[in-house]
């Protein structure tokens, strides 16, 4: 699961990997690799809306941050630390594409995995709201809408937020706070 | 809110991301044949070094044309035409570091031709200028003194300037004046010199070769290094290490 604290076992188990990386084992990197690999691309796919250029921004981001695990701080957290190096690279790619990344809503038909199916009707309802939020979202600027992905989207804390977007996590706060309160008022307050 | 909050944790759960691709097979490859990513790679595939050239003197004359000359060889400038200085210009005394206009970091952002790097390090600045637009701006993030930047000119503890430095069209010198260390060090595989000492100026060669004298800036230790095909300059009191670390940081 992304998003959710290291918990004490795997913050050693990645402290270990990323040791042995950095003495050159290249097996523990492929491993750290397949642990991340995911986020890497989920982050640079939210960066550049094209999962062409967020696969590559991603493997461009394993390779650099491979390059530089010997000024990594030993004992630090690893993912911040390399979704720092995604988002740039992401950042790059979106840049000399000037595009701006759209995200698209999953077919209504598919309900997230583990989730219960609604009724018909409701799901038309929430299919309509989803659709309308998400609208919403796409709405923002670049810089909010980012925030938001980061923290709602794919469950980053402040500090990985923080990471992706280049700023201290004062701002993610700020700038997830005064994003919320757009997507609020454009909901017209019927969001309660 | 917080209804707002979970229904965007909702929302993501039903986003159409694409799946993740396998990704340790390829970078495994690419690492097994040593591929080093040059940094910014992705400012520009055909990537222009930028050059600096540095002018040393001590006192009225050149003392230490052996180390300009390594300087010059290091960078691979050997053959480049270097002008040689007798004396410094004489550098005005001035509280305005004339380093444009003031603009917000996202507005910055927005007029600049290439993507302005912040070290994480240091997070935001707490104020940005831009001179000229486009491809051609300098960008200065100004850091304001605080318990880890002394003050090294009224309101400044740090200023991290930043240009496009381009092989065909723009040469940078810099003139130093006695008691100074100048040595090279490397920042992310990029070339770098540090400087350490009194007060110096710095000058460009324009692409008609036209030599301008830049704005004096600050009179603090100076890092200066490649970053993809941006040339960066950090001026602050900080010392070698503090300021690599800074510059290490730069995203």
């Amino acid at each position: 699961m992304e998003g959710r604290p290291l918990e004490s076992a795997d913050a050693a188990w990645e402290s270990a990997l990323v040791e042995r990386a950095r003495r050159g084992d290249l097996r523990a990197y492929e491993d750290l690799v397949e642990e991340y690999q995911t986020i890497a691309f989920r982050t640079a796919y939210l960066i550049t809306g094209s999962a062409a250029d967020a696969e590559e921004a991603a493997q461009d981001a394993f390779v650099r941050a491979h390059a530089a695990l010997g000024r990594f701080r030993p004992g630090a957290p690893f993912r911040p630390w390399l979704l720092t190096i995604v988002a740039n690279e992401a950042r790059n790619r979106r840049r000399s594409a000037r595009r701006r990344a759209e995200l698209v809503l999953r077919a209504a038909e598919a309900p997230p995995t583990g989730a219960a199916a609604p009724a018909p009707e409701a799901a038309l309802l929430q299919s309509e709201e989803r659709r309308e939020l998400l609208a919403l979202v796409n709405g923002l600027s670049d810089d909010e809408r980012l925030v938001i992905g980061c923290r709602y989207f794919l469950g980053f804390s402040e500090l990985e937020t923080a990471a992706v977007i280049g700023r201290r996590p004062g701002t993610v706060k700020s700038r997830s706070a005064r994003a919320l309160a757009r997507l609020s008022e454009r909901m017209g307050g019927s969001d309660g | 809110m917080a209804d707002l909050e979970q229904r965007l944790v909702e929302l993501g759960s039903w986003l159409d991301l694409p799946p993740a691709p396998g990704l340790a097979p390829r970078v495994r490859a690419r690492i097994e044949v040593g591929e080093r990513l040059p940094p910014g790679r992705r400012l520009g595939r055909t990537l222009a070094i930028a050059l600096a050239v540095f002018l040393v003197a001590v006192g009225s004359a050149f003392a230490v044309p052996g180390s300009r000359d390594a300087i010059l060889g290091w960078l691979g400038l050997q053959g480049a035409t270097v002008e040689r200085v007798v004396s410094l210009p004489a550098v005005p005394e001035t509280t305005d570091l004339a380093l444009g206009r003031p603009l917000s970091l996202d507005e910055a952002r927005r007029q600049v031709g290439f993507p302005i790097l912040v070290p994480e390090a240091l997070g935001d600045p707490d104020r940005v200028y831009v001179e000229g637009t486009g491809r051609t701006a300098r960008v200065s993030l100004l850091y304001e003194p605080d318990e880890r930047l002394r003050e090294t000119h009224p309101g400044v503890g740090l200023l991290l300037t930043q240009f496009r430095g381009d092989l065909a069209s723009e040469m940078i010198g810099k003139l130093v004046a006695g008691g100074t260390d100048a040595r090279e060090v490397t920042v992310d595989g990029g070339k770098g010199i540090w400087i350490s000492g009194p007060a110096h100026e710095f000058f460009y060669r324009r692409p008609d070769g036209e030599i301008a004298v830049g704005t004096l800036r600050l009179a603090g230790n100076t890092l200066l290094w490649e970053h993809g095909n941006l040339l960066l300059r950090i001026e602050s009191d900080l010392l070698l290490d503090g300021s690599l670390a800074v510059a290490r940081s730069v995203q």
